[in-house]
């Protein structure tokens, strides 16, 4: 075997494969499939070297009894892409803008708040793109206060996002006419400008912490997108919670698009859209 | 092709329903609990459902009546699969609107004949 | 401009009400809250339990239920093994769910679980060691591998082996499907299991 060879890389047997996939589908809700072998395998066998763990066997304990997860972590993390730029999953603001808002306001009064929760909001993208989105598609957006809050656990990335600064990779999908109309060019970057940047409230959140989310309230929709799948399975039904009493009766959660609330939790109900799969706090529940 | 929705929590169950479903002719799409098989349903047409009763998230008999309310799984046959064999499990079943009820473990030939007499047509 | 900028406020103040005592209060918010403080007190297992048994809001039962989760302890995994046994289909499932989350408080109470009158309780227990990050629990399906009576019982624990098991297991899986031959969908799953495996 080239087992002791160290330019040589762990082996990945077909059954390996199968079984790696099974327990990864389990744990995440993410499945690989056969065409993504290359992806899977060279990942795991990076993770093997650094281990020190080349027989894929030792390294499958690994990742299903070590007490801190934090091996299987670090291969969640690997194994899911977490690019972040502007419109990213764009037909959820679709849906957003065609299905949601429209089921939300029926509802209001002319001049209520609209309360939007973006977590995690990472270094912005997302929060500053639901403003666009609404400015630019939505025919409602001056009947209503939007508000929108933008939370991450980590503070050096909301400092971004308040700045508000992002290069050319970032806005690739948004249209040029909508760039011009809420950025402003500085020394080669976009900045959104001061009154969009200044209507979004920032604030740190650790999302699988339900107390530490208090006055987190009447949200009538959150995106909490490409987030859950980071967290282990106790953790994702504490987030979801805590989403759960964000929410008022009615409102709306969006997910990423891997991610769905059928392995999450059972306090949501299916809500099917054109643009979009979405899940609402029952009407019916007691806020 | 006929297809239908297998929703059950053990991997080794969807894998022999797969396996015995497909050698007959059948398509066959999984689901691991009662949400992720409404899912499924309401982003494609089934022709049947077989479906567990206990599992994580939504149950079978949740599953089932809530799935009878919604325009995609109304008409849809589903029988219900369960390791439970009193009485009072199949009335619950009926009353939460399966169209049959069987107890684990089934033979593959009931299996595909049950799939073939529900789902109304030869594969 | 449509866009307003509200300060999500202050962190609120924590509710000074013993918990305990706002674990019975009028709103589910409310009870929702005295389960959130109550997730790191062992003491509070009976009260969280018994509240549970009383409890029709599904988000309050999930919240006591996770909090019987955190807390982790014997007596906590005592209370979620005890839940196997209720006719709420959605409860008795979440109790799982909750007690395959526990990982190591889990093992000295499965022991009496894994030997339960009913079947289904004993499916039950064997399907929560499918993701106990523990060690023995191999072992635990091994023995109702190769001791339990009940068909579905023998094939939770093959499921799970398939998983979690090791090649020197495999003759030990085949020879339980081969203790009930009027049933094929064990030999598929002794099969399967193989396939996993090896």
């Amino acid at each position: 075997m080239t087992a002791h060879d160290p330019r040589s890389a762990p082996v990945v047997s077909d059954s390996d494969f199968v079984r790696f996939r099974d327990f990864f589908y389990r744990k995440t809700g993410i499945m690989f499939a056969d065409n993504k072998r290359y992806f899977v395998d060279k990942r795991l066998q990076e993770r093997m070297l650094v281990s020190g763990q080349t027989l894929f066997r030792d390294y499958f304990n690994t990742i299903r009894f070590q007490a801190s997860g934090q091996e299987l972590q670090t291969l969640v993390n690997l194994m899911t892409v977490n690019e972040t730029y502007f419109y990213r999953e764009e037909y959820q603001f679709r849906c957003l803008v065609q299905s949601i808002l429209p089921e939300v306001t029926r509802r209001k009064r002319p001049g209520e708040a609209v309360r939007i929760w973006s977590v995690p909001c990472s270094t912005g993208e997302e929060p500053y793109s639901i403003a666009f989105q609404l400015l630019d598609t939505w025919p409602e957006v001056d009947r209503y206060d939007i508000e929108i809050v933008a939370s991450d656990i980590d503070t050096t990335v909301l400092d971004q996002a308040k700045r508000g600064l992002y290069g050319d990779r970032a806005v690739q999908h948004v249209p040029k006419p909508t760039l011009e109309r809420y950025t402003r060019r500085v020394r080669g970057a976009y900045e959104v400008i001061p009154d969009i940047r200044d209507s979004i409230a920032f604030a740190r959140v650790n999302l699988s912490d339900p107390l530490s989310t208090r006055q987190f309230r009447n949200f009538d929709v959150v995106f909490c997108r490409n987030l859950l799948i980071y967290f282990d399975d106790a953790s994702r039904r504490d987030a979801a919670q805590t989403i759960y009493e964000a929410l008022k009766p009615g409102g709306f959660v969006c997910l990423g698009h891997s991610e769905s609330m059928s392995r999450i939790s059972s306090l949501f109900e299916l809500r099917k859209f054109t643009d979009a799969i979405v899940y609402q706090k029952p009407l019916s529940a007691e806020a | 092709m006929t297809r239908i929705l297998v929703v059950d929590d053990a991997t080794t169950v969807r894998m022999y329903y797969r396996d015995v479903l497909e050698e007959a002719g059948f398509a066959v799409e999984e689901a691991v609990n009662g949400f992720e098989g409404l899912e499924k349903a309401v982003a494609e047409s089934f022709d049947l459902i077989l479906v567990d009763v206990n599992m994580p998230k939504m149950d079978g008999y949740a599953f089932l009546r809530q799935g009878r309310t919604m325009p995609e799984l109304q008409a849809v046959p589903a029988v219900m699969i369960s390791t439970e064999s009193a009485a009072q499990d199949r009335e619950r079943a009926y009353a939460a609107g399966a169209n049959l009820y069987l107890v684990k473990p089934v033979r593959p030939e009931v299996l595909t004949e049950v799939a073939t007499v529900m789902a109304g047509v030869v594969p | 401009m449509a866009l307003i900028r509200k300060h999500p406020g202050a962190p609120a103040p924590a509710a000074a009400e013993d918990p305990l005592v706002a674990l019975e209060g009028a709103t589910a918010a409310e009870r929702r809250e005295a389960a959130h403080r109550l997730a790191g007190d062992p003491s509070a297992v009976g009260p969280l339990a018994d509240r549970l048994d009383r409890e029709a809001d599904r988000s309050v039962r999930e919240a006591i239920l996770l909090a019987l989760g955190r807390i982790g302890t014997a007596e906590a995994a005592d209370s979620l093994f005890a839940l196997l046994g209720s006719e709420d289909v959605w409860l008795r499932n979440a109790a799982i769910e909750t007690l395959a989350e526990m990982d190591a408080a889990v093992i000295g109470a499965l022991d009496g679980a894994l030997s339960d009158p009913d079947s289904d309780r004993r499916i039950f227990a064997v399907n929560v060691l499918v993701s106990l990050r523990h060690p023995a629990a191999a072992d635990y399906a091994r023995r109702a591998l190769a001791e339990d009576a009940h068909v579905n019982v023998v094939a939770a624990a093959i499921d799970v082996l398939a998983e979690i098991g090791t090649p020197e297991m495999i003759p030990e899986i085949e020879a339980a499907a081969e203790r009930f031959p009027d049933a094929p969908f064990l030999r598929f799953a002794a099969r399967a299991a193989r396939r996993r495996i090896a």
